[in-house]
């Protein structure tokens, strides 16, 4: 504590002498600002990324096309939304907000309009990313196989409903209208007892463009958890 | 000396008149610690949130914009420092004269006789441990500072609405607790 306020500007000055004060140079100012600024707006991005997977799937896969299916369209429809991008994006946006607020930018503005503000700019950007075809080449990858395709069918594994069954197996038709014969690999396998338009899962290898040798097979349950 | 601003006082030092600080110490000293003590109502805690202020703005003043006010900018420091001492701390100590908060006393507080000046201070005391920080804050700044809306928006890093919003209520709050008591 400092006894005597009239001394403080002497003190401080004889710190500074004594190099025990030193002023910090001005690249960390920038570079702190620079990082502060390059993270807000990566988050930005990345939330806009992760909204763009929604309107992809949305618009290639015609989503709303497996509403006039029925309850299995229904379910299918709830399946094929990406809800892990959306909780990305919607968390990733939320964490850019914070760190707006965090760092004490654009505080003279209304925070709801800032809000507001950066919510347009990230549908905007996830809608420009969409139409300038940056998923064309990401749906690719094969990491990004799950995020960005129809999940009805997967190297390994379909889902669809059962529209015949006998002793060796299941007739299927998945949403996209194609039909499967999945037959167990062993003896083994066991298979469910499942009635005509039930839904289910079929893990195995697809030996050809319908037939698959199931290692397992699941009833579904409404959102088609996998 | 006088006829030279705070933000040009800033920019000889950053050039390598590091003596200059002196100048800006005996120019904020007295209103920081008047300001951090109304903060922290702990005046020897007040010495030593001034003097981290100090120290911090010079090891940061390289980071200052000599086109904005200093006085805002060194204010924000003490904000921050006086802040951090509160949740370290973790409690407030009430050891402060409250003289300036006469004025937002209800006519009616004091009925027929006038209030000894310790008896005010007593009740204003008292009102202002309710009162949480923010506003404590933003009352202290518009009345005792004579700081405007834009510069308290630049110390507390609120929108200039919000800062009116605080006083609006910070006032109301403070007459209630007072008419509540008398």
């Amino acid at each position: 504590m400092v006894e005597k306020t009239e001394s403080l500007d002497n003190s401080m000055v004889q710190k500074i002498k004594k190099g025990e004060m030193c002023m910090k140079p001005k690249y960390v100012f920038v570079g702190i600002y620079a990082l502060i600024i390059t993270g807000i707006a990566s988050l930005f991005l990345i939330s806009a990324w992760f909204a763009n997977v929604l309107f992809y799937k949305v618009r290639s896969h015609n989503l709303w096309r497996y509403l006039s299916f029925g309850e299995p369209g229904m379910q299918a429809f709830w399946h094929n939304i990406p809800f892990g991008a959306i909780i990305l994006a919607l968390l990733i946006f939320i964490a850019g907000i914070f760190w707006l607020k965090r760092f004490d930018i654009c505080y003279k503005k209304n925070f709801t309009f800032i809000t507001i503000f950066f919510l347009t700019a990230v549908v905007s950007s996830a809608l420009l990313m969409d139409r300038y075809g940056l998923n064309k080449t990401l749906d690719q990858k094969k990491y990004l196989w799950e995020m960005y395709h129809n999940q009805f069918i997967n190297p390994d594994w379909v889902i669809g409903t059962v529209i015949h069954r006998d002793p060796k197996g299941y007739y299927i038709r998945n949403v996209d209208g194609r039909f499967f014969r999945a037959v167990p690999i062993t003896l083994n396998t066991k298979l469910p007892n499942l009635n005509r338009s039930e839904c289910l899962k079929i893990k195995g290898i697809i030996t050809d463009e319908y037939t698959i040798r199931a290692t397992n097979i699941y009833k579904c349950s409404y959102r088609f958890i996998p | 000396m006088t006829d030279i601003t705070d933000e040009q006082i800033a920019k000889e030092i950053v050039n390598g008149n590091s003596e200059l600080f002196g100048e800006l110490v005996r120019r904020y000293e007295q209103k920081l610690v008047r300001y951090t003590t109304y903060i922290l109502q702990d005046k020897s805690a007040a010495y030593d949130v001034v003097q981290d202020t100090f120290i911090k703005s010079f090891e940061n003043l390289k980071s200052f914009n000599t086109e904005r006010k200093f006085s805002s900018w060194i204010y924000r420091i003490a904000h921050n420092e006086s802040i951090n001492r509160i949740k370290k701390s973790g409690k407030e100590i009430f050891n402060v004269d409250f003289d300036f908060l006469k004025e937002l006393m209800p006519p009616d507080a004091a009925p027929d006789v006038e209030f000894e000046k310790n008896e005010i201070n007593e009740i204003l005391k008292k009102s202002m441990e309710t009162l949480p920080v923010k506003f404590r804050e933003v009352l202290t700044l518009y009345y005792l500072e004579n700081k405007s809306y834009d510069e308290i928006s630049d110390i507390l890093r609120i929108s200039i609405g919000t800062v009116g919003t605080w006083i609006n209520r910070g006032k109301a709050k403070l007459k209630k607790i007072l008419q509540e008591l008398y």
